[in-house]
């Protein structure tokens, strides 16, 4: 299956052009091109010969129960697992229609991905916006608590200023810092 | 009241093609041929000014064959004006820049019949507030106007009732015109503006000064090349308004008072005495203004001797009475002995709930103590002060402090609240940053800006903030430490947040507290003190207090054996989220307040109660 990190890079090109003010936020994102003859790259040319079969029942989801049990805090250990594909027996022509029928499932969900993350980046303000493009163990990193002693020059002395550019100033502190 | 009545805008020219090029473009892109007649006079120009109008359409032209000088140039102007138009004089160096300026200045002449003479706001094309209205003493009959050089932040929004204008926009009414005719031409140039002015008071008209209108001038445009052409000009035009009205600016003043206190440093008794003593003088108080503290004191420093402030200048600079009639001491009651007045009053404040005992001492040397809230008044009364005590209270510049000042949002949306305090044991701060970071989460959209200043080397700010181990998913709190503003961008800075907050444990009057309500902004302030004068459940957010105790600031020796607040820090966690949660109530008490204190709490308010004690001591 794919990574968030690997949807994000296909879909990369359509959320830039896509994203309006927000487009900063998806640039930073590496761009990697399908490798030919990989699983989406033959799903993809499958699509454009209009060679698709209408796709069988899926035989891959697992069960609600299973679901359940995967989740993060489940302590449950997951049986070995059977690739669907190997109870095929072997057959050429049924693999192929397998892959095929798999590869556009897999097409639509990350048509679908596409539109969530687009439409969450415009909802969010410019400051959270960006947080959709990181990685997600870079998450913690990311200060949205403005240290309220950073930057303090311990002084009796008084320093003129202007409202006018010390607010701003202070504004720009409620920005996360994703460098941080 | 009319106010369809045609105007004619009356723009006199000499040379500089380009600055009347430039106002009449930006008229024609503003004003509509409808709204008004444009007549250019052209004051003998010798550059291509006669060829260039010559080619216009949109403007009557009026050539004079030679410069007849700013005043009979415009009264050319006036007399061409049909008989039931109104006049609007233009200086050409002045650029407007806003649709609907005139209908505002037309509004503004005809809102009330005595209305005989509108100005407006004008800057400077670097954006610095240039004028607001004029003002000229007798003491030096030197035309200052109001507000100038101050940056701009939308102050002097409004109609404001002032001495004078001047003239590079003026909205002459025609009613006023037809009473006293066009401009004096005793004058050539300069100084006209305000002699009209005080003829048109003496007929029974009033001048206003539009505060939402606001032109663009470049100040002597058609002078500028020539200083000693400006400087000989305004000579010979200031020693014919000194010799016109010098004894009728004099009649002003109706009472006089020596008023010994402490003016050019940021201490709150000083900046107080500002408000106190430009509102004096315009209620017809002729105050001398002499520093009380000083060496022999508890503050034995000099003071600097400029205000800054041109009134301001003037009170400090009128001659000392050898024996006053009546004098004031404006400060803290260890300095009442030094009041050198025949009637002899001392005007004071303290944060919690009694006064010394020298000062008190002090205080039965003198005939009469002035405090400014009933909090006071009852502390002066328990410590056992047997003179008459008077409440008179302080106010706020109403001007410089209002709803519409330009504010710096916060551009990511979070609700924002301020507090300004000097870093103590008074203003609790300890207890306003671990409520609020107890009360909110890092990721709300919230967060608390302290502007605070501390002086004293004692004590470590930042030492004092670690201690209190603030928690890192609370709500966030940002500091502005040791910054100080222009006082003018004090509204600025009040009117970029949503609220404020004020946890003090006593006040002698919260300055900061009137004027971020004076801006609108709902405040949280502690349910004792003397702000509660002014403070009521309907226009502030009071914080519950759980009791009084013993005042425990070492650093000031006058608490020592008085009590002040102890604020209730789980109220103040509910009127925290209260105001988040319920914005359109928060919103509709910061309305009320800005209200209450421009019909009740204003420096000309705060001067007309002392105006009337001095007409009641016959000062």
């Amino acid at each position: 299956m794919q990574t968030l990190n690997q949807t994000l890079n296909r879909v990369r090109p359509r959320l830039i052009k896509n994203a309006g003010p927000n487009r900063h936020v998806f640039s930073k994102l590496e761009t990697r091109k399908q490798a030919p003859g990989s699983r989406l790259a033959l799903a993809a040319k499958a699509r454009n010969d209009k060679r698709a079969m209408r796709p069988k029942p899926r035989i891959d989801s697992p069960a609600p129960a299973r679901r359940q049990a995967n989740t993060m805090d489940s302590p449950v250990t997951p049986p070995p697992l059977v690739l669907p594909v190997e109870a095929l027996g072997g057959d050429a022509r049924i693999e192929a229609l397998f892959w095929r029928a798999h590869a556009e499932e897999l097409s639509a969900q990350l048509a679908r991905l596409e539109r969530r993350l687009l439409a969450l980046s415009r909802r969010l303000p410019g400051r959270w916006a960006q947080l959709v493009a990181l990685d997600p163990e870079d998450m913690p990193n990311v200060a949205t608590w403005p240290d309220p002693l950073a930057g303090w020059h311990e002084t009796t002395e008084l320093e003129s200023a202007h409202v006018a550019t010390a607010l701003p100033r202070l504004w720009d502190r409620l920005e996360p810092d994703p460098s941080r | 009241m009319s106010t369809s009545r045609r105007v004619a805008i009356v723009v006199l020219c000499w040379n500089r093609w380009d600055l009347t090029e430039r106002c009449l473009d930006s008229l024609r892109a503003h004003t509509s041929a409808a709204e008004a007649e444009v007549l250019v006079v052209d004051n003998g120009s010798t550059d291509v000014t006669p060829r260039e109008l010559a080619k216009r359409t949109d403007v009557r032209v009026i050539r004079n064959e030679r410069n007849l000088g700013f005043v009979r140039g415009n009264n050319v102007g006036i007399a061409a004006v049909p008989r039931d138009a109104d006049v609007l004089l233009l200086n050409n160096d002045v650029v407007v820049r806003d649709d609907g300026w005139l209908a505002a200045l037309r509004r503004t002449a005809h809102a009330s019949p005595d209305v005989g003479v509108v100005g407006c706001r004008l800057v400077l094309p670097d954006g610095r507030l240039l004028h607001a209205g004029t003002i000229v003493l007798p003491d030096t009959c030197w035309g200052q106007q109001i507000g100038s050089l101050e940056d701009d932040v939308g102050q002097y929004a409004g109609d404001r009732d002032v001495q004078g204008v001047v003239f590079a926009c003026a909205y002459l009414k025609r009613e006023l015109i037809e009473r006293i005719g066009g401009l004096s031409e005793d004058f050539e140039s300069y100084f006209e503006d305000t002699d009209y002015c005080l003829r048109a008071r003496e007929a029974g008209f009033r001048t206003v000064c539009c505060g939402d209108v606001t032109l663009v001038h470049d100040e002597h445009g058609s002078t500028s090349g020539d200083p000693g052409l400006f400087d000989a000009l305004f000579r010979k035009s200031r020693d014919t308004f000194r010799a016109k009205w010098l004894a009728r600016l004099e009649e002003h003043y109706e009472r006089d008072v020596t008023w010994q206190s402490i003016l050019n440093f940021p201490t709150g008794y000083a900046m107080s005495c500002r408000g106190l003593l430009r509102g004096l003088d315009d209620r017809g108080v002729r105050a001398r203004y002499e520093y009380v503290y000083g060496k022999g004191t508890p503050f034995p420093v000099a003071e600097p001797p400029d205000s800054g402030d041109y009134v301001l200048n003037v009170i400090a600079g009128r001659a000392r009475e050898r024996r006053p009639r009546v004098a004031v001491v404006y400060g803290q009651g260890d300095v009442f002995r030094r009041n050198r007045g025949q009637h002899r009053i001392g005007y004071t404040m303290l944060e919690v709930d009694g006064f010394p005992r020298s000062w008190v001492e002090q205080a039965h040397a003198l005939d009469e103590v002035w405090v400014p809230s009933s909090f006071n008044r009852d502390g002066f009364l328990r410590s056992g002060l047997k003179k008459p005590v008077h409440v008179m209270p302080l106010g706020v510049d109403t001007d410089r402090f209002h709803p519409r000042i330009r504010a710096h949002r916060n551009p990511h949306g979070d609700f924002v609240f301020l507090a300004n305090f000097e870093w103590g044991e008074r203003k609790a701060p300890e207890l306003l940053l671990r409520t609020f970071n107890r009360t909110f989460r890092a990721g709300d959209p919230v967060v608390l800006v302290c502007k605070t200043i501390n002086r004293d080397p004692s004590v470590d700010v930042r030492a004092r903030i670690r201690a209190l181990r603030l928690s890192e998913s609370g709500g966030r709190i940002l500091f502005l430490h040791n910054v100080v503003f222009p006082y003018v961008e004090l509204a600025s800075l009040y009117r970029s947040a949503d609220a404020y907050v004020s946890v003090s444990r006593g006040e002698g009057w919260d300055m900061p507290l009137i004027e971020a309500m004076a801006c609108g902004l709902p405040a949280i302030a502690t349910d004792w003190g003397a702000h509660r004068d002014f403070t009521s459940d309907d226009n502030c957010h009071l914080l519950r207090i759980r009791g009084v105790v013993p005042a425990g600031d070492a650093r000031c020796p006058y608490y020592a054996g008085f009590s002040w607040a102890d604020p209730d820090p789980e109220h103040l966690e509910v009127l925290l989220r209260r105001v988040v949660e319920h914005p359109d109530e928060a919103r509709a008490k910061g309305a009320r307040a800005a209200a209450d204190v421009a019909t009740s709490w204003t420096w000309t308010h705060a001067a007309r109660r002392i105006r009337a004690r001095l007409d009641a001591i016959g000062a």
